[in-house]
């Protein structure tokens, strides 16, 4: 087992607000292979994109503040990094793509503009040089007639466009690690395909974490899954496993409440439902915090929290119940 | 399915006109919505699908005249909507509803869900404030909200429960027709799931037909008798949901439903994603729409336009190819 990439170990972030401190991620850990597509699964509110952005550091701190944790990434933990040392390393080693690439691009710079910046940032290249490989950037994510593009504004640009100008920028200094924080979430369906597919063809160059909401996205890309409830991973394990065969309530009720392609003709004509909403994070229940929509739940997910626990020698979950018995 | 027709839309058109810039002579209009006919039944749902920009949402507000249309006719209980004033058109708005894909910018902050639900009996003249207050009651019970929701404001609600204020609102004064647009793509999946449930079961309880605006073609074949696939302002495919999902004949229809992301399979590498964006619908390609990204496009499709032609009983598909 060659060692990962970048280790999360107890991780546990909050917000201070005028109702308190709330935990957004409640002490999770994981871990990013070398050449591994991991994707992070959960709904609104989950704190999955939390977790991605504290792996840089991108959150404002205050509010955010990082209760506990190490992030390990070649043998340093980032969270006791100095700023500069920090600056570094994003854009650099480890880059990052937005959801909306309308509100992540500098709307007054230049396509051009804004990719030779991180070169110009991290490399000796001059200005010449930056833009020339700008453009061969472009060309890397397919964007028709890349030269051109170099001078286009942001708005000039269409959402499917932007978003291919935002991996361009990620991938300008061939990071390692590249997280993806619902990269289509905001496209159209062909859009969407036509994304994916690029990411597709950088899976051999590096590690992807990706963040989405979309089961389906993850089946199409991802070799791990992580799922994430209420600040907590629920239930982790390769992709294929973990879709087919699902341990934890969540997972299992979370896939279940997709509309399926021909479901209709299979399952009649209502969908499945989870009950309930997903718990704001200052009514957070006791003990499982799942507990209140799980249609299994037991007098003792009232008030312990079950941990995290090796079921398979690739699989966790953390539930109370027997791993199968749903 | 074999209702009364409720909804008959002719040749409807939308187009904007852009702001003429300085010394531009007359800019081309922008053809949101470019000519499109249908006929919706009582009881039956149809879903108008296609991409950001296709016209949709434009088509659905044009035709419950929250825009005015271009041109066309749109033909509600057998009434023109046309040429009907304001007064006699607030009177018919009863009968046709609309609701909003975000349900926090459909609602007004300021006011308590009691009052939001209150508001269509005050504006179509039940002036008996006591019954008002209770019919909105019954309202909330009707779509699984719990009773002291009353008197909360919409920021105290999460995205689904205010849809179901927003659906409530919708189904206040017993419609006929609910246009719905995109009423579950701002909502988590297993939010979604429920909104949807909730929906069906008003059709069966309240006899409604619903106009379903969606970009989600796997929500759409749960909830749709009819699809009509839409793309630069024009529909290039209507058929039963069936039909579309089974056997369908544009070369857009399928490469949306390929482009689905799907659970069971795992990324198949045969699929070739449909290249480039949706055209400008202000400069649209000439002859098919489609051509610049269709895989199969022939000379004739740069030239014509193909127009929609029955390939199937009840199956009618626009392009040169099929039929």
């Amino acid at each position: 087992m060659p060692s990962p990439e970048l280790e999360i170990q107890d991780l546990t972030v909050s917000f201070s607000t005028p109702r308190g401190k709330l935990i957004a991620v409640n002490g999770i850990s994981f871990h990013l292979n070398p050449g591994e597509t991991l994707a992070l699964v959960g709904e609104s509110g989950c704190g999955k994109t939390v977790s991605a952005l504290s792996i840089l550091r991108l959150l404002p701190e205050p509010p955010a503040q990082i209760l506990s944790g190490k992030i390990l990434f070649d043998g340093q933990d980032l969270l006791s990094l100095r700023a500069k040392a920090l600056q570094n390393l994003r854009g650099h080693s480890i880059s990052m793509i937005f959801q909306d690439p309308m509100t992540s691009l500098n709307p007054v710079l230049t396509v051009g503009e804004q990719i030779a910046e991180t070169l110009l940032r991290h490399t000796t290249m001059n200005r010449r040089e930056a833009l020339q490989k700008s453009a061969d950037l472009l060309n890397r994510v397919e964007l028709p007639s890349p030269k051109e593009k170099l001078q286009y504004y942001p708005h000039q640009l269409s959402g499917g466009m932007r978003q291919r100008v935002m991996i361009a920028m990620a991938l300008a200094c061939a990071p390692r690690v590249l997280i993806a924080d619902e990269p289509t979430t905001a496209l159209d369906v062909l859009i969407q395909a036509q994304i994916l597919e690029l990411l597709e063809s950088l899976k051999k160059e590096m590690s992807i974490l990706i963040i989405t909401h979309d089961l389906g996205v993850v089946a199409e890309t991802a070799q791990r899954v992580l799922v994430m409830y209420a600040g907590e991973i629920v239930e982790s394990g390769p992709a294929k496993a973990l879709l087919n065969d699902p341990f934890h309530p969540y997972t299992k009720g979370l896939i279940a409440s997709i509309p399926k392609l021909g479901g209709k003709k299979k399952s009649g004509a209502r969908l499945e439902e989870i009950s309930g909403n997903v718990p704001s994070l200052d009514q957070r229940p006791s003990g499982c915090p799942f507990h209140p929509r799980c249609s299994w739940a037991m007098e003792t997910c009232k008030t312990q929290n079950p941990q995290l626990r090796k079921v398979e020698s690739q699989r966790q979950v953390s539930c109370h119940l027997e791993p199968g018995s749903l | 399915m074999n209702g009364e027709k409720l909804l008959v839309v002719r040749d409807l058109k939308k187009h904007f006109l852009p702001k003429k810039k300085f010394l531009e002579t007359s800019p081309a209009p922008i053809r949101a919505v470019d000519g499109i006919s249908f006929t919706l039944h009582e009881g039956e749902t149809l879903a108008l699908v296609g991409e950001s920009g296709c016209g949709k949402s434009t088509a659905a507000r044009t035709l419950l005249r929250l825009i005015e249309p271009t041109s066309g006719q749109v033909i509600f209980c057998g009434t023109d909507l046309s040429g009907l004033k304001e007064t006699e058109m607030r009177h018919l708005r009863k009968e046709m509803q609309i609701i909003f894909q975000d349900p926090y910018s459909a609602v007004n902050p300021a006011r308590h869900i009691g009052h939001i639900l209150q508001e269509p009996f005050e504006i179509h003249g039940f002036r008996d404030k006591k019954e008002n207050a209770e019919k909105a009651k019954q309202l909330l019970e009707q779509v699984g909200l719990p009773l002291d929701h009353f008197n909360r404001y919409p920021h105290e609600l999460s995205g689904g429960q205010l849809q179901r204020v927003g659906i409530a609102r919708a189904i206040a004064l017993k419609p006929k027709l609910i246009v719905a647009d995109e009423p579950v793509s701002a909502l988590d999946v297993s939010i979604q799931a429920q909104v949807i449930n909730l929906l069906l079961d008003l059709k069966e309880k309240l006899d409604i037909s619903y106009l379903f605006i969606s970009h989600d073609l796997g929500v759409v074949e749960y909830f749709c008798d009819r699809v009509a696939v839409m793309y630069l302002g024009k529909i290039v495919e209507i058929a039963d949901s069936e039909q579309i999902y089974n056997s369908p004949q544009h070369p857009y229809t399928i490469a949306l439903l390929d482009a689905i992301p799907r659970l069971e399979s795992g990324r198949t590498k045969s699929k070739a994603p449909i290249k480039g964006d949706i055209p400008n619908p202000a400069n649209p390609p000439k002859g098919c729409a489609f051509h610049s990204r269709c895989p199969i496009k022939e000379k004739q499709c740069e030239e014509k336009i193909p127009a929609l032609k029955e390939v199937a009983p009840g199956h009618h598909a626009a392009c040169f190819l099929k039929h």
